[in-house]
């Protein structure tokens, strides 16, 4: 049996093949994280000993002094982003039509599955009145 | 008191888990949750250190830092979603779309 590749865009390869190259790339990465965490351990060892200060970071008190005291513009830049992040993942995530209509032939050819069967009509997903014209449009 | 290196120890742990993960996962929702592994990594050690410094400037950052994997996580589940509908897969080796 064989499966087309599509990460490298190479041709046909076999099952068993797709499966060695998988165990190939548990081991691996298995490895690099071993080695990762040896490196970073011995450096933690190798480090002297942290002199501990006395102080009470725990208290929400010294964390609102903080956060309303010399961090509040990074506090405020935050909000902002998350605004921002907000309405951008919005954007992302919405769907433009359904299956069927024109703009799922942006789909690239070898992740596309089968259309269902029956031409379904494009059918508009409530929205702005911008994107409903930007839709018409297409459509015609 | 937790001294500072086991903390360190867990967090370097943590890290290696989400790299284990980045690596091998070929479900994009599973590299998102290794990803986060990863910055909790860091979140330890910025807590820890605020912990031994008996300053509040690392939990805030750690705050900080919170709030950017929450973005991060939004927009990463935004663009999974959109994937998804694209390719009706999230296998992270079919996303070609993107590649030069």
């Amino acid at each position: 049996m064989s499966l087309p590749y599509p990460s490298m865009g190479l041709p046909s390869i076999g099952l068993r093949t797709l499966r060695r190259r998988r165990g190939i790339q548990v081991w691996l990465a298995a490895i690099v994280a071993i080695v990762l965490f040896a490196v970073l351990a011995l450096a933690i060892r190798a480090t002297p000993a942290w002199i501990e200060q006395a102080g009470t970071p725990n208290d929400v008190e010294s964390i609102t002094d903080a956060l309303f005291g010399p961090q509040v513009i990074p506090f405020e830049v935050l909000g902002v982003l998350l605004t921002a992040v907000m309405i951008g993942a919005l954007v992302t995530a919405r769907p433009l039509t359904v299956h069927g209509s024109e703009e799922t032939s942006l789909v690239h050819p070898n992740l596309s599955l089968p259309a269902p069967a029956g031409d379904l009509p494009a059918q508009e997903i409530p929205g702005s009145p911008l994107m409903a014209a930007a839709i018409e449009e297409v459509h015609g | 008191m937790i001294p500072v290196a086991w903390s360190l120890m867990l967090s370097a742990a943590l890290l290696c888990v989400g790299v284990f993960g980045l690596l091998v996962q070929r479900s994009a929702l599973r590299v998102l949750v290794s990803v986060e592994l990863v910055l909790n990594a860091a979140n330890i050690n910025f807590v820890a250190f605020a912990n031994a410094n008996g300053k509040a400037d690392g939990i805030v950052f750690a705050l900080f830092s919170i709030a950017l994997a929450a973005a991060e996580a939004a927009v990463g589940l935004a663009i999974l979603l959109h994937f998804y509908r694209h390719g009706r897969s999230v296998d992270v080796n079919k996303s070609t779309m993107l590649r030069w």
